[in-house]
C-alpha cells in the first residue's frame, strides 16, 4: 500500500478570479480592436457630425456679416445671407440628426458584439470560474455595466461628438475672423473655468456620494419600518418614540448632506459670472478694435454671438468628461470579466479510443482540488456499462465532485477521466454530451415554457417528439396533469418543485440520448409523489443506459446494483457480507 | 363620480399642504429665480445697447458703462441663482422627509391590504415624484417673468419678431409632447428585449451545472445572440427617436432664429431696427426655446406628481391626522385569553382535523412531516389566519378579533437592525433603562444567547445584528425573537422550530424557557426533535395530505 504523495499544483483551469477595480490599460486597444469591424458605419457617422457642427459654427459668422452689410445698406447681400442663414440652420438640422442616428447605430452594434461574446464566454469558460464567483456579481457585470456602456454609447457618445468638434471648429473659425480676439476670449474664458471646475470634481465625489448614504440610511431604515410593522405596531411607547427620534435625526441628516451639494454647486454657478465678465472684456476689447479699424463691427457681434455658444458648449463638454470617467470604469470591469473567463488552450489530447473491454467510465489517478487542498488524491474507479451504481458518504466527502469529473464538466489537475474509451478533457460540449449526461441536485430552469426546457438538449424536435420522451419515462400522465402541458410557463411565479423539476432535467437527458447518466439526487423540498415519479423515470432511464447516482437518501442505495463509498477523497466499493477492497492505491 | 371627486380634492389637499408646510424656503427661491431671470433676460438687451452705441457709434465711455451693465447683469444672475438653489433645495428636502416619515406612520396605523413592496414604493417613488414637484414649483415664476417680459420687449423691437418668436413656440411645444410619448413607447420596448436577453443570461449563469450537463452551451448562446439582435434592433429604434427629437429640439430654435434674423434686417433695412435689436432678438430666442422646454418639463413633473399623491394619500389618510408624531393607541385594550379551545381545525386542505385544548401550566408540542401544516396551525392559534375549516373558540366564546397579547415567533422572525438591546426594547421598555437592561439580561440567559454573544461584545446588550440579523446565525435570531416574545410577557406564545438550530446544550436552556413559561402563560410550540418532544406535557401529532406523520 503506497503513502499518499502531495498532489502537484492545482491546473487550475477554473481561471482567475475578478477584479473588483480592474486597471484601465488595454481597455483602449481592446475597443479599437472591437471597433474595427464597424470602421466604416462609424466614420461615416463622425463625418456627418463633423459637417454638421461646422454648420453651426458658421451660422454667427454669417450673422456678423450680415451686420455689415447692413451698416453698409447693401439690400442684396443681406437678402442672400440671410437665406444662407436659414439653409444652414436647415442643413445642420437635417445633418445632426443622421449622424446622431448613425453613430449610435454603430456603437449600438458594436456593444452587440461584446454582449454576444460575454454570453459565449461565460457558457463555455471552465465551470469552476462560474462557481468561482456569486452570480450577482457575473450577472452585474453582463448585463447592467454591458447596459451602461450601450447607453453611454447612445447619448453621451454623440454628444460627445458634437460638442467637441462644435467647440473645436468655432474656436478654428473665430481665430480666422480675428485671432487677437480669440486669444483674448481664451485668456479670460479658459484659466478661471478650469480651475472652478476642478474645485467642483474634486469635491463633487465625496459631496455627492455622501448625500446618497444620507437617503439611503433613511430608505433603509423607513423599509425596515414599513416591513417590521406588525412589531413596530405593538411596541412599547417608549420604544416606538425612540425609534421615531432616530429617523428623524436620520432625516436630518438626509437634508444637510442635501444643502451641502447645493453650496458645493454653486461653482458651478459661478461660471455665469465668468461668462459675463469674458463677454465684458470681449465688448471692450472689440470695440476698441473695431473703432480702430482693424476688425468691422460685424466680427465684434460674430464674437458676441459664438461666445454664447461657445460657454454652453464647453460646460456640456465638461459634463460628459464626466461620464466618460464613469463608462471607462465599467468598461474596464467588462474587459476584465472577457479575459477572466477566456478559456486558457487545453493541453489534453484528442482522446485515442482505448481498445480495452469498453467501462462506461473510468477515473484514472485522478487528482482534483479546488484550492490548494487536494480532494481527490489518486483516485482510481471503473464502472462497467449497463449498471446502476451509487456514490455514498458524508457531506462534503467529494461525491458530488467525483460526479462533476465523471460527466466531464470538471478538468482533473492530474491524471484522465474517460468514458466509453474516449477523455472527456479533449471533447467540445456536444461530443461530450453525446456521451455522458448530468443531473444537478438542484435542477434551475429558465424562463421560458416547458418545451423551450427540453428543447435546450434537441432543439429541432418537434412537440410530438418532445411528448414522446417524457412519456417514455413514464411521465405522460404528469404531463397531461399540468393546466398548459408543453406550454407551461417557468420562471418567477411557477409553481414547478424542485421535485417535478428534476423531472424535467431526466426528461432533457432522455432527450439527448447519451449512453452514461450522472446523478445527482435532490435532497429537501422534494415531495414524495414527484420522488416516486423520479424513481420510475429513473429505472426507465437504467433500463438501457449506464447510471451513476450521487445518493443522499439511505433509502436510494437499495437499488442500486454497486454502491461506491465515498470518504476523505478515497473511494471503496462497499461490499455486502465480504471484505472490503481497497480500490484506490 | 363622487368618489373620484373626493381622491382629488385629497390630491389637492395633500399637494397644497405639503408646499405650504415648506412656504419660507419656497418664497426665497421664487424671489432668487425671479432675480436671476430678470438678469438672463436683460442680458441681450443691455448687449444690444453696447453694440449700439459702443461698437458702431464708437463711443467708448458708453461702451464702458455698458460693459459694466453686462458685468452687473452676470453678478444678479449668480446672486439669484445661489438663492433659487438654496431655497428650492431645502424646500424639497424638508417636503421629503415629511412624507416620508407620514408614509411611515400610516403604514404602522393601517394600510392593511398593502403589502410591503408597494408601501415601500410608495414611501421612495411617489414621494420622490411630489419632491420634485416642489422644487419645481418657483420655475412657474420664472416662466411667468419670462413671458411678461418678452411679449413687450420683443414687440418694441419689431412686431414681426414677435410673431416669429410666437410661431416657434408652439412648434417647440408639439416636439415636447409628441417626441417623449414616441420615445417612451421606443424605450419599453427596447426595456422588455433587455430583459429578455438578461434573463437568458441569468439562465446561463445560474443553471450553468444543469445545461452543460446537457451539452446545451451552444444553443442556450444561439437563442442569446437572437435576443441580443431583437435588443440592438430596438434599441437602434429609440436612438433614432431620440436622435430626431434633439435635433428637432435644437434646430427648430435654430431655424425660427435664422428666419427672425432675416425678418429683422429687413426691419434694420427699413430702419425700423437697429443691428443690436437684431443681437438682442438672437439672445431672446434662445431663452424662449428654453422655457418652453422647461415649462413643459415641469408639467409633465406636474401629473407624476397628482399620481403619485394619490398613491401617497391612500396611505397617509389612514392614520388621521397625526402629522406631528403623536402615538395613536391600535385600538382597544387587547384581551388576554385564558384558554384557547379548537375544535376539528384544518389548517391546511388536505390535512386531518385536530382537536387542542391549550390552558396555562402546560407545555404543548405540535409535531408532525413537512407540509402537514404546523406552521398554519400556530398562525391559525393566532388569529392572524383563518382555518380551512373548523373552529376556534377563545374562552368559550368564538374568535371575533385578534387575540391580544398573542406572541407568534415564526421560523424566519423578523429582526431590526439595531443592536440586541433595540431588540428586545421592541418587547417591552421602560422610562428606567437600568431595569430594562437587567430584564433583557435575563431574558438573554433564558434562551442562552448570553453566552453566545459573550465573546462578541463587550456588553452583549450592544451587540449589533446587522441588516436583516445579518450577523447573526438562522437560531440565534429565533432565540432573539423568542426573548423578545418572553420579555413581553405575552399571555400566548406561539414557537415556531425555534430549537432545531441549536446544539443540544443550548436547546436544553431553551426547552428550560419554555417550560417555565408555559407554568403562567400558553405555550405552544412546533418542532420535530426529541429533546423537545420529551419535554412536551401533551403531544399534538399532524398528518399530512398522504395519511403520514
Amino acid at each position: 500500500m503506497r503513502a499518499p504523495t502531495q498532489g502537484p499544483a492545482p491546473a487550475h483551469d477554473g481561471g482567475r478570479r475578478l477584479v473588483d477595480t480592474p486597471a484601465r490599460h488595454g481597455v483602449g486597444r481592446a475597443a479599437l480592436r472591437l471597433a474595427r469591424p464597424h470602421r466604416r458605419a462609424l466614420a461615416a457617422a463622425v463625418a456627418l457630425g463633423v459637417v454638421a457642427s461646422l454648420a453651426t459654427t458658421l451660422a454667427p459668422v454669417v450673422v456678423g456679416r450680415l451686420a455689415d452689410a447692413l451698416l453698409d445698406g447693401d439690400r442684396q447681400e443681406v437678402l442672400i445671407l440671410g437665406g444662407v442663414g436659414i439653409a444652414l440652420a436647415v442643413l445642420r438640422l437635417v445633418l445632426s440628426a443622421a449622424s446622431r442616428a448613425r453613430l449610435a447605430r454603430a456603437g449600438e452594434h458594436l456593444v452587440r458584439d461584446v454582449r454576444d461574446t460575454v454570453a459565449h464566454q461565460l457558457a463555455t469558460a471552465p465551470l469552476r470560474f462560474v462557481e468561482r464567483h456569486r452570480a450577482g456579481e457575473l450577472l452585474q457585470r453582463s448585463t447592467a455595466e454591458v447596459a451602461e456602456l450601450s447607453a453611454f454609447v447612445r447619448e453621451s457618445l454623440t454628444g460627445l461628438l458634437v460638442t467637441g468638434s462644435t467647440v473645436v471648429l468655432l474656436v478654428a473659425v473665430l481665430a480666422s475672423q480675428s485671432w487677437l480676439l480669440v486669444v483674448v476670449l481664451l485668456a479670460v474664458f479658459l484659466p478661471p473655468s478650469l480651475v472652478v471646475l476642478h474645485r467642483f470634481r474634486s469635491r463633487a465625489a465625496a459631496a455627492f456620494g455622501a448625500e446618497a448614504q444620507a437617503e439611503a440610511d433613511v430608505a433603509a431604515v423607513i423599509a425596515e419600518g414599513i416591513r417590521a410593522r406588525s412589531l413596530l405596531s405593538t411596541a412599547p411607547a417608549t420604544t416606538r418614540s425612540r425609534l421615531d427620534g432616530r429617523l428623524a435625526r436620520l432625516n436630518e441628516g438626509a437634508v444637510a448632506a442635501q444643502m451641502r451639494t447645493v453650496v458645493l454647486s454653486r461653482w458651478i454657478g459661478a461660471m455665469s459670472l465668468i461668462e459675463g465678465a469674458a463677454l465684458a472684456v470681449l465688448l471692450a476689447v472689440g470695440s476698441s478694435l473695431a473703432a480702430s479699424g482693424t476688425i468691422t463691427a460685424g466680427v465684434v457681434v460674430t464674437f458676441v454671438l459664438a461666445s454664447v455658444t461657445l460657454f454652453a458648449s464647453f460646460a456640456d463638454l465638461v459634463a460628459l468628461m464626466g461620464s466618460v470617467e464613469e463608462a471607462l470604469t465599467g468598461a474596464a470591469r467588462v474587459h476584465d470579466l472577457l479575459e477572466a473567463s477566456g478559456r486558457p488552450p487545453r493541453a489534453g489530447a484528442r482522446g485515442a479510443v482505448t481498445a480495452d473491454g469498453q467501462a462506461a467510465i473510468e477515473l484514472v489517478d485522478v487528482w482534483f482540488g479546488y484550492g490548494a487542498e487536494p480532494v481527490l488524491a489518486g483516485v482510481s474507479l471503473r464502472i462497467a456499462d449497463g449498471v446502476r451504481v451509487g456514490l455514498a458518504g458524508r457531506s462534503g466527502a467529494g461525491k458530488s465532485t467525483i460526479a462533476t469529473l465523471m460527466a466531464g464538466l470538471y478538468h482533473p489537475d492530474r491524471g484522465t477521466v474517460r468514458c466509453a474509451g474516449v477523455d472527456l478533457s479533449g471533447l467540445g460540449p456536444d461530443e461530450r454530451a453525446a456521451l455522458v449526461s448530468f443531473v444537478p441536485q438542484d435542477v434551475v430552469l429558465g424562463s421560458g415554457t416547458l418545451a423551450d426546457e427540453l428543447r435546450l438538449a434537441a432543439p429541432d424536435a418537434d412537440d410530438a417528439a418532445l411528448r414522446g420522451a417524457v412519456a417514455s419515462l413514464g411521465l405522460g400522465g404528469w404531463l397531461d396533469g399540468l393546466p398548459h402541458g408543453l406550454a407551461t410557463p417557468l420562471g418567477a411565479g411557477s409553481t414547478l418543485t424542485a421535485g417535478e423539476r428534476q423531472l424535467i432535467a431526466l426528461a432533457r437527458v432522455a432527450l439527448r440520448g447519451s449512453a452514461v447518466i450522472v446523478l445527482d439526487e435532490a435532497t429537501s423540498d422534494v415531495d414524495p409523489a414527484a420522488a416516486e415519479l423520479v424513481e420510475r423515470a429513473l429505472d426507465r432511464l437504467a433500463a438501457s443506459r449506464t447510471v451513476v447516482v450521487v445518493a443522499h437518501r439511505e433509502s436510494t442505495l437499495a437499488r442500486l446494483d454497486r454502491v461506491y463509498d465515498v470518504e476523505q477523497g478515497r473511494v471503496t466499493e462497499r461490499a455486502v457480507g465480504r471484505v472490503a477492497e481497497r480500490m484506490a492505491p | 363620480m363622487s368618489r373620484s371627486a373626493v381622491e382629488r380634492a385629497q390630491v389637492r389637499r395633500l399637494l397644497r399642504g405639503t408646499a405650504w408646510r415648506v412656504r419660507g424656503p419656497l418664497l426665497t427661491a421664487v424671489l432668487g429665480a425671479v432675480v436671476r431671470q430678470a438678469g438672463v433676460l436683460a442680458a441681450p438687451y443691455l448687449l444690444s445697447f453696447s453694440i449700439d452705441d459702443g461698437v458702431v457709434a464708437g463711443d467708448s465711455r458708453a461702451m464702458a458703462f455698458w460693459c459694466g451693465a453686462v458685468a452687473v447683469a452676470a453678478v444678479l444672475q449668480f446672486a439669484g441663482m445661489c438663492v433659487w438653489d438654496h431655497g428650492a433645495n431645502l424646500a424639497d428636502a424638508r417636503a421629503g422627509s415629511a412624507l416620508r416619515t407620514r408614509v411611515r406612520d400610516g403604514a404602522l396605523h393601517g394600510a392593511d391590504g398593502l403589502g410591503t413592496g408597494d408601501l415601500l414604493i410608495r414611501a421612495g417613488r411617489d414621494v420622490g415624484l411630489v419632491r420634485v414637484w416642489v422644487h419645481g414649483l418657483p420655475t412657474w415664476a420664472v416662466i411667468a417673468v419670462t413671458v411678461g417680459v418678452l411679449v413687450p420687449g420683443l414687440a418694441s423691437l419689431d412686431p414681426w419678431l414677435l410673431l416669429v418668436a410666437g410661431a416657434a413656440a408652439p412648434c417647440l411645444a408639439a416636439l415636447s409632447v409628441v417626441y417623449p410619448r414616441r420615445f417612451e413607447l421606443a424605450s419599453r420596448d427596447a426595456a422588455e428585449a433587455h430583459g429578455a436577453r438578461a434573463n437568458l443570461v441569468d439562465q446561463i449563469v445560474r443553471a450553468s451545472l444543469g445545461l452543460r450537463g446537457i451539452g446545451a452551451e451552444g444553443t442556450i448562446v444561439q437563442r442569446h445572440h437572437a435576443a441580443s439582435a431583437e435588443l440592438a434592433e430596438r434599441t437602434v429604434r429609440a436612438s433614432g427617436v431620440l436622435a430626431r427629437w434633439t435635433a428637432l429640439g435644437e434646430g427648430v430654435p435654430a431655424v425660427a432664429a435664422a428666419v427672425g434674423v432675416l425678418v429683422g434686417a429687413l426691419a434694420v433695412l427699413d430702419g425700423r431696427l437697429t443691428v443690436g435689436g437684431l443681437v438682442a432678438f438672437t439672445g431672446w430666442m434662445a431663452t424662449i426655446g428654453l422655457a418652453v422646454q422647461v415649462g413643459l418639463m415641469r408639467w409633465t413633473q406636474s401629473v407624476d406628481a397628482r399620481v403619485g399623491a394619490a398613491r401617497l394619500s391612500a396611505v397617509i389618510g389612514c392614520g388621521a391626522d397625526i402629522g406631528n408624531g403623536a402615538v395613536a393607541v391600535p385600538g382597544a385594550a387587547p384581551h388576554r385569553p385564558g384558554r384557547i379551545e379548537g375544535r376539528a381545525l384544518v389548517p391546511v386542505r388536505g390535512a386531518s382535523a385536530v382537536d387542542v385544548v391549550l390552558a396555562p401550566g402546560r407545555l404543548v408540542v405540535v409535531t408532525g412531516g413537512v407540509a402537514s401544516g404546523k406552521s398554519m396551525l400556530l398562525r391559525v392559534l393566532a388569529g392572524s389566519a383563518e382555518p380551512t375549516a373548523g373552529s376556534l373558540l377563545v374562552d368559550g366564546s368564538p374568535l371575533h378579533s385578534r387575540l391580544g397579547g398573542v406572541h407568534l415567533v415564526p421560523q424566519r422572525p423578523l429582526v431590526l437592525m439595531g443592536t440586541v438591546r433595540d431588540n428586545l426594547a421592541l418587547g417591552a421598555a421602560s422610562q428606567d433603562a437600568a431595569a430594562d437592561d437587567a430584564r433583557y439580561r435575563r431574558v438573554l440567559a433564558e434562551v442562552g444567547l448570553d453566552l453566545d454573544f459573550a465573546g462578541r461584545a463587550a456588553d452583549p446588550l450592544d451587540l449589533e445584528v446587522g441588516d436583516g440579523g445579518g450577523a447573526l446565525s438562522g437560531g440565534q435570531c429565533q432565540r432573539l425573537a423568542l426573548a423578545r416574545a418572553l420579555v413581553a410577557e405575552a399571555a400566548v406564545l406561539l414557537l415556531d422550530d425555534v430549537t432545531s438550530a441549536a446544539d443540544g446544550q443550548t436547546a436544553a436552556r431553551v426547552v428550560a424557557a419554555m417550560q417555565r413559561a408555559s407554568r403562567e402563560r400558553i405555550v405552544v410550540a412546533a418542532g420535530h426533535d426529541e429533546l423537545l418532544l420529551a419535554a412536551a406535557d401533551e403531544v399534538l401529532v399532524l398528518h399530512d395530505r398522504a395519511g403520514t406523520a
